[in-house]
């Protein structure tokens, strides 16, 4: 009898690639199907910067400690027919903590390394945002509309969009494309002696598309690209930058177009009996900050209904052309920027999520830690911003499918 | 967490399923859910109901226009076309029609004629198919999907109990085999291989925990004419009963996956059958007609299909 090979055979490969797009087999094609029952979603996010290390702050820097925000989700679906579906959400963010205000040379002459000073007062800040969203799921297309406003304070965002998604008959590849725009007001609020503008706006254009395409009952493997507009007030009222001894206000250039590539691959893995997960994500902006991001995670389920997912997520940056640090002279065009998110830096994050399906509830429980260093940067970078960022996050979450 | 066994009779086979729930009731709204899903299957795809869309199909033979299918026809087309190309044109939903000369209750052979006047109206490659538009080009022409949407039907039980949150019991569709998942203490369902030539009897125990087994063999229907033994497993290119295995069972992940394999082998005959299910990779276990077992499943204890 002929030798058993090791891998699958064609035939196999293909009978079984057929079998997975029959309806009602294939568990993992949820596209195409409005829900049958309203189901509810609950998530509590408990999200926790650490406090900027004494040596990296100024001694006038103020409360070192950062943001401490609970956001609190909810989201309700309810299918309208079975062709349509609708989605409502609500978020409840509570911020409090001090931010990076600007960044200053350790001596007034311009030397030294940096050092970060705080915003003077502790911050605290709600913000309210809502959702809704509709899903049609057509013989061929699902067609996605959705619509958002967002509050807070000093800020107020409205934003809308649709994605389409078109399924080929095989099954086994779709594509979609989605437009979005959003239109945002600021309002800063004031403080006596500080220079801010008084109030601004910001709009956004934003395209994707993508592919993914079904190699084999394993493997699954999904390309998008995606160019994002910005136009208007693009800078942060609340920093300033130091430039040759003087606090300037934060001010960027009003124009910022941004690229994105990314594919995703998933693989199951019969050795490790879970999904492997490979992502890769490559930025580009005209501000010239290229970024890389990759990716690994792992996520296993187990006879029990036990889900488990953990990743490691790699992050790598490039600095946007006008930041510095600080300024020992002023810059020609007036841009000036020292946030530590334009600057050059590498991050690592790692994440563990649990999940319980027990009868009509899925119970959720996740943990995520992030550090970000120069020394992470793929580049070799001179001078670290020192208010780069380190955070815990842990999330709650429980959903509820009604019968 | 008890166990609740549902026995019911549909596609002309008795059937059972079999639940671990927490209540009888969360039990029997799942039993609800799942019959009521094989009678739509099998209203849907019956050549003999007169609003099935088989019988809608069939009516459109020679029909230079064609048909339009829903999607889950057109998916089970799709497949059908996947297992005519894999097994070189002997697993074809086209050949049903060889059941209007070959009564195996009859005990009469038909005449080559007989046999040569229907052949035309057989082939799957003189099908147009392009995955929504179906055309028989001949009038006549038939197309039948007895020969895997019970397997299919039981997939799609399996995921139904499945979202209804059953973690552990079984599908059985008149010997076709489809695990929902072990039992609560994990352990694998012990599942009876029938004998091809004793069906009171099993030949074989398999233990699974998860995936299907689907049997084909040359006893479901059968005549011997003559002291040879026709059974129905025809050759669509022939017109002909295959002298083959008497009987071949397969496992996989997906039960239509393991029953069009089987039939796919007994198609084959012997050596070239036993060659296939090798190729596949799949546990299998077959019997010839000298009653010699061969395969991978022959010894297996606590089979797991991963």
């Amino acid at each position: 009898m002929a030798k058993k090979t090791s891998g699958i055979s064609p035939a196999l490969a293909a009978l079984t690639s057929a079998a997975m797009t029959l309806p009602g087999i294939s568990s993992t094609v949820k596209a195409g199907v409005a829900a049958n029952q309203p189901k509810y979603s609950f998530q509590y996010t408990r999200y926790d910067e650490d406090k900027i290390p004494s040596g990296d702050a100024a001694p006038e820097a103020g409360d070192r400690d950062r943001y401490e925000i609970d956001v609190l989700q909810m989201e309700f679906l309810y299918p309208i027919s079975g062709r349509w579906q609708l989605s409502s959400g609500f978020t409840y963010d509570d911020m409090s903590g001090s931010s990076p205000w600007y960044v200053r040379p350790t001596n007034g002459d311009g030397t030294g390394d940096p050092l970060v000073v705080m915003s003077g007062a502790t911050i605290d800040d709600t913000r309210y945002d809502y959702t809704l969203k509709g899903d049609y799921f057509g013989d061929k297309f699902t067609i996605s509309p959705g619509v958002g406003y967002s509050t807070e304070n000093d800020y107020e965002a409205m934003y809308g969009g649709v994605e389409v998604e078109y399924e080929f008959p095989n099954k086994l590849t779709s594509v979609k494309g989605g437009v979005s725009v959003s239109f945002d007001d600021i309002e800063p609020e004031q403080e006596p002696g500080i220079v801010r503008i008084d109030k601004e706006d910001k709009e956004n254009y934003a395209l994707f598309g993508s592919l993914t395409q079904v190699i084999n009952k394993y493997t699954m493997i999904q390309t998008t690209l995606g160019v994002s507009v910005f136009d208007g007030y693009l800078s942060d009222p609340y920093k300033q930058a130091w430039v040759a001894g003087v606090a300037l206000p934060d001010s960027r250039p009003d124009e910022r177009t941004q690229y994105t590539a990314a594919t995703r691959l998933r693989r199951y893995s019969e050795l490790l009996g879970a999904a492997v997960h490979v992502d890769y994500r490559f930025y580009y902006d005209d501000w010239d900050v290229r970024s890389h991001t990759l990716d690994l995670g792992l996520y296993k389920v187990t006879a029990g209904g036990w889900a488990f997912d953990s990743s490691i997520r790699y992050y790598s940056q490039t600095q946007a052309d006008f930041y510095e640090p600080f300024y020992r002279v002023a810059r020609v065009d007036g841009e000036y920027s020292s946030d530590y998110r334009l600057s050059p830096y590498g991050a690592i994050s790692f994440r563990l999520g649990i999940s319980e399906t027990i009868n009509n509830w899925k119970i959720k429980l996740a943990a995520e830690r992030y550090l970000s260093d120069k020394s992470y940067s793929i580049q070799s970078v001179d001078v670290e911003n020192p208010a780069l960022l380190d955070y815990t996050q842990i999330t709650f979450g429980v959903d509820y499918s009604f019968e | 967490m008890e166990l609740y066994t549902f026995p019911f009779k549909a596609m002309g086979s008795p059937c059972e399923l079999r639940l671990y729930a927490l209540t009888k009731n969360t039990a029997q709204k799942v039993f609800s859910q799942a019959f009521l899903e094989i009678q739509r299957l099998e209203q849907k795809y019956s050549r003999y109901r007169d609003d099935s869309i088989t019988t809608a199909i069939n009516h459109s033979a020679g029909n230079k226009q064609g048909i339009d299918v829903d999607d889950e026809t057109a998916r089970l087309l799709n497949y059908a076309q996947v297992g005519f190309e894999q097994s070189d044109g002997l697993f074809d939903i086209t050949s049903g029609i060889l059941r209007r000369i070959w009564d195996f209750r009859s005990n009469k052979i038909p005449t080559q004629s007989d046999i040569d006047s229907i052949l035309p109206l057989i082939g799957w490659q003189h099908v147009s198919w392009n995955s929504s538009k179906l055309c028989l080009p001949k009038k006549g022409m038939e197309i039948d999907f007895g020969g895997y949407v019970k397997e299919y039907a039981a997939d799609v039980i399996v995921n139904i109990c499945r979202q209804a949150g059953i973690e552990g019991g079984l599908v059985n569709l008149g010997g076709d085999i489809c695990i929902i998942g072990p039992h609560p203490d994990g352990s694998a369902w012990k599942v009876g291989v029938r004998h091809p030539r004793n069906p009171s009897e099993p030949m074989s125990f398999v233990f699974l925990s998860s995936g299907g087994l689907a049997s084909s063999g040359d006893y479901e229907r059968f005549m011997i004419v003559d002291g040879i033994r026709y059974a129905h497993i025809l050759n669509p290119k022939t017109g002909w009963p295959v002298a083959s295995l008497a009987s071949a069972s397969v496992c996989a992940n997906q039960c239509v996956v393991a029953g069009t394999s089987s039939t796919i082998a007994m198609l084959k005959g012997e050596k070239l059958g036993l060659r296939w299910l090798e190729e596949l990779g799949l546990p299998y276990i077959c019997m010839n007609q000298e009653k010699k077992i061969f395969g991978t499943l022959r010894s297996v204890e606590n089979h797991e299909l991963v």
